[in-house]
């Protein structure tokens, strides 16, 4: 939100900080900034002033500086009292020790002249409005405003209009209240009506935009066309309407300053699409008190600018009456969540600059926030406002005095990491992708909002995303190996379910390489590997029926699949079977002795069932069985399987025979099956 | 002949794959933080209103929760987590304090992308509560932590500032800066864990206090690594991969 320097130096006797030196002020005590811009005028008027020397007309600059702008970011909890120069003069004030000037709110009132006897106010909806004033003011003249009040509008982007609307404006910036300017003479049947709108019911605003409202929306209605229930002069609290506009032959007026409930405001803006400076306001919340102190505030300026009779009793519908707030603080509350002594001296102090009130009350302060606040509620509240102004860089960073205890292991984040090094130490290289998906099969998947056509989703599969990734890679590189560990999402009755995936996938350049069946045992042996490194050996590979499909197995139970040039894991599954016990195996103090065995076997044969066979042959001095060839020559209706057998005895040297008298019975299991042909 | 070896020919070089920066940077992060104790949790992506925001002080048509855009589900009741927040209510829910964790993970906001903001993110959530865990204790922590994971252990270390912000769940909120080559840069969101927050997990306030704070993992690796897009993260392109 934009504020004007100069218009903040009206509030104070003393020179307030260059601009860059009072935002890092506010920087560290209220706000962030956004920016700091000087606003120019293209040629000067008489009694501009330029950057540095006091007369435009006597400089040479071509620039002359109408004001400088502080763009500061309102936290949404101090708008209620900061979206205000005032509230702004006041961290000044406070930060600063610079004795703040308040301006005028007390108009010179006419004692004949009483708003209730000139218009009446019903408010339907109290509990959405509670709280509407109204003051009247007589024989104004509207013209053009002034010109310091023009500069101030013109310098934070606001177009000046006549002096009536500029005033309500003004303020409005200035206190933080919405004000809004009837013509009473327009206004028919001298009754203001705070009511919802009707469906279907239609305002011109005075920008003469036209919106459709609906009973959603509140506005402020006179009794024109009084049997249909009036005439909307205003969006409540957002937009006023063109009807009862102030023109240059308004002569008496009547203001209003009211409170509407937020959650409506903010509803009613968001429907229509129409934010203002109003809406914003509400939308946040406005302080009980505040009407009361604008009202009459717009009011005296209007009198100072416009002249004119203000009434002097000021219609005050209100259905609550909120109770003040008394919160008691000690200077122990303050030091336990700073972690350093305030004195309540201090405290005191600072509590005081900002315009609360403190009464002390044996150890302990009684506070009352002031009363355009909304954000202070409780202790905490008042203690984080001493914190801030006290200063965060006060604070001395120091360790927390805590019982020592190792951290306590997350198996999820453990396993991904180890699973990810081994992956990356395999030559595969890491992806995110997003969680997001342009097709699901189930709705349950769906994004009410989606961003995207290709984000409607929540991704119920990594394999697309995997494929899409090995493609667009293999433009750039001839091998490509990815993988990526992620959630995977799946919709059922009983909600949303996440999987952690953990899912890989190969692509080579190189038509030769890129065969199925090798890419298919390249994965396999990645799978196996990765298992291998997290303590799991039960691995076996299931026939998913599928071509170039098959299911991973750890015991019974599958965890996964590779299919063609993708595998993926289910992360919960595998961790089950995790395990970080190695049992040590004594390496044998004798030889050991190979022997190969190598035979033909049809193309559907199993190297398992030969490694079955072999292996429940030769008993425990079989300690390896490797299969160092497979080979099947296009055409033909067998393949060859080489294997290495290696033999070894932990109790004495094996000799050529005991090994030959095993290979034998080997071979001789091996030819039972008729289909088998052992090569000799 | 035989005897002459040119060292300047290129080395074999083993093709080794390369970890996503932002498990690294992650990696970084959560090593100095159990390093001082705090256990690592993580939490789900599909959230609820009530944990993302209810919970957290931030009631339906509060304004502030314009601060994030969120994704909802079409079909079920559900929202994609805009901040990774909702982890202190799922934990405090289920521990006794004292205790004190760190949750990195994926979050998500319903925004239009450009160099500096992405549909997701990650961030890593940090929460600490014990009888007197205090403001201080935040600034000395996150000197620490910062300290390591920018400066490594150089021990010149780094230097860092609160300044006054606003977040419903924690009261005082703050945002922390850190200088990088004469300049501030806005590192983290934090406070102390706000008493109804607390109330809302069954935790008195009187007895028991502490702070939270939420740090962006993409933010740092851009600064930690000098990358100016983050949408470079999300593409799946190895050119960039493999640079780290």
């Amino acid at each position: 939100m934009k504020f004007s320097y100069n218009w903040l130096q009206t509030y104070f006797d003393k020179d307030l900080p260059k601009p860059d030196k009072l935002v890092k002020h506010l920087i560290m005590h209220s706000f962030e900034v956004e920016g700091v811009d000087e606003v120019s005028l293209e040629s000067p008027r008489e009694g501009d002033k330029c950057c540095s020397c006091e007369m435009a007309a006597k400089c040479g600059e071509s620039d002359y500086v109408l004001d400088t702008l502080l763009d500061l970011d309102i936290l949404p909890n101090r708008v209620s009292d900061c979206a205000s120069h005032l509230g702004i003069a006041r961290e000044c004030s406070t930060i600063l020790g610079m004795k703040l000037n308040l301006p005028n709110f007390s108009p010179d009132t006419s004692e004949n002249l009483d708003t209730g006897s000139l218009v009446s106010v019903d408010v339907q909806e109290k509990e959405i409005c509670p709280r509407y004033m109204a003051l009247v003011l007589k024989d104004i003249e509207v013209k053009e405003s002034p010109k310091w009040l023009k500069d101030r509008l013109m310098a934070i982007g606001q177009k000046p209009k006549n002096n009536i609307v500029d005033a309500a404006n003004y303020v409005m910036l200035e206190t933080g209240q919405p004000l809004h300017a009837f013509d009473l003479d327009k206004l028919e049947g001298g009754k203001i009506t705070v009511r919802k709108a009707k469906k279907g019911e239609k305002i011109t605003t005075l920008d003469n935009k036209d919106f459709e409202l609906d009973e959603n929306i509140l506005v402020i209605a006179d009794e024109g066309l009084a049997p249909l229930g009036g005439e909307p002069l205003a969006i409540a609290g957002i937009k006023g309407g063109n009807k009862a506009e102030i023109t240059e032959e308004t002569k008496n007026i009547v203001l209003e300053a009211a409170i509407f409930d937020s959650s409506i405001i903010r509803r009613a803006s968001q429907s229509l699409k129409l934010r203002t400076d109003a809406s914003y306001r509400y939308e946040h919340g406005i302080s009980y008190f505040l009407p009361e102190k604008a009202i009459l505030r717009v009011a005296a300026l209007i009198q100072e600018i416009a002249g004119g009779d203000v009434a002097s009793s000021t219609l005050d519908i209100s259905s609550v009456n909120p109770p003040t707030i008394e919160l008691p603080i000690t200077s122990e509350n303050v030091s336990k969540v700073l972690g350093k002594e305030v004195s309540e001296k201090d405290i005191n102090k600072i509590l005081l600059s900002l315009g609360f009130g403190v009464t002390k009350d044996g150890g302990k302060l009684l506070v009352t926030p002031p009363r355009e606040r909304t954000d202070i509620n409780i202790k905490e509240d008042v203690i984080e406002e001493v914190i801030r102004i006290y200063g965060y860089e006060n604070i001395t960073p120091e360790m927390p005095v805590e019982v020592l205890l190792p951290f306590e292991r997350n198996d999820e984040y453990f396993y991904s990491n180890l699973i990810k090094d081994i992956l990356a130490g395999a030559g595969y290289s890491e992806i995110y992708n997003y969680s997001f998906s342009g097709i699901a099969d189930n709705e349950k998947l769906e994004l009410r909002n989606r961003i995207s056509a290709d984000k409607g989703y929540l991704r119920e599969d990594f394999r697309e995303a995997l494929e899409q990734n090995v493609e667009n890679n293999l433009k750039y590189f001839d091998v490509v190996k990815v993988f990526e560990i992620g959630k995977e999402f799946s919709g059922s009755e009983d909600g949303i379910g996440e999987n952690v995936i953990v899912a890989g996938g190969i692509g080579y350049k190189n038509k030769k390489q890129n065969k199925p069946e090798e890419i298919f045992f390249e994965l396999k042996g990645l799978v196996e590997t990765v298992l291998n490194k997290i303590g799991i050996v039960d691995v076996s590979f299931l026939d998913s029926g599928e071509e170039k499909m098959a299911y991973i197995k750890l015991g019974d139970k599958v965890v996964g699949w590779i299919d063609k040039n993708i595998f993926k894991l289910y992360l919960k599954e595998v961790i089950e079977t995790a395990s970080e016990d190695y049992e040590y195996s004594p390496i044998s103090k004798y030889p050991a002795v190979a022997r190969d065995v190598s035979l033909f076997v049809p193309i559907d044969t199993k190297v398992v069932e030969v490694m079955d066979i072999i292996e429940n042959t030769a008993g425990k001095l079989l300690v390896d069985t490797d299969l160092f060839d497979m080979y099947h020559p296009e055409g033909a209706e067998n393949k060859s399987l080489a294997f290495r057998l290696v033999f070894q005895s932990n109790e004495k040297t094996l000799t050529d025979n005991e090994v030959n008298e095993l290979r034998d019975k080997i071979i001789s299991a091996l030819e039972e099956n008729a289909d088998w042909e052992v090569r000799k | 002949m035989d005897k002459f070896l040119d060292v300047t020919a290129p080395g074999k070089r083993p093709e080794t794959g390369h970890l996503h920066p932002l498990t690294q940077v992650t990696r970084q992060m959560t090593d100095v933080f159990q390093s001082m104790g705090f256990d690592v949790v993580l939490g789900p992506d599909v959230e609820t209103e009530h944990y993302n925001f209810d919970a957290l002080n931030i009631p339906k048509d509060h304004p502030a929760r314009d601060m994030w855009d969120t994704f909802w589900m079409k079909n079920t009741e559900n929202l994609l987590r805009t901040h990774t927040s909702p982890m202190q209510i799922r934990f405090m829910e289920q521990n006794q304090p004292p205790f004190r964790i760190v949750v990195p993970g994926r979050c998500y906001r319903y925004e239009a992308t450009d160099a500096t903001h992405e549909v997701q993110f990650h961030q890593l959530e940090g929460l600490m509560i014990g009888k007197k865990v205090n403001m201080s204790n935040l600034k000395g922590i996150l000197e620490v932590f910062l300290g390591k994971l920018f400066d490594g252990n150089k021990k010149s270390g780094v230097k860092i500032r609160f300044r006054p912000s606003y977040f419903p769940f924690v009261e005082p909120g703050i945002e922390v800066d850190m200088k990088l080559k004469g300049k501030w840069v806005e590192i983290a969101g934090a406070g102390m864990v706000h008493p109804q927050v607390l109330k809302n997990v069954k935790i008195d306030p009187e007895k028991w206090q502490g702070f939270a704070f939420g740090v962006g993992i993409e933010r740092v690796a851009m600064i930690k690594y000098g990358v100016d897009d983050i949408r470079l993260f999300y593409n799946g392109d190895l050119r960039f991969i493999k640079q780290f």
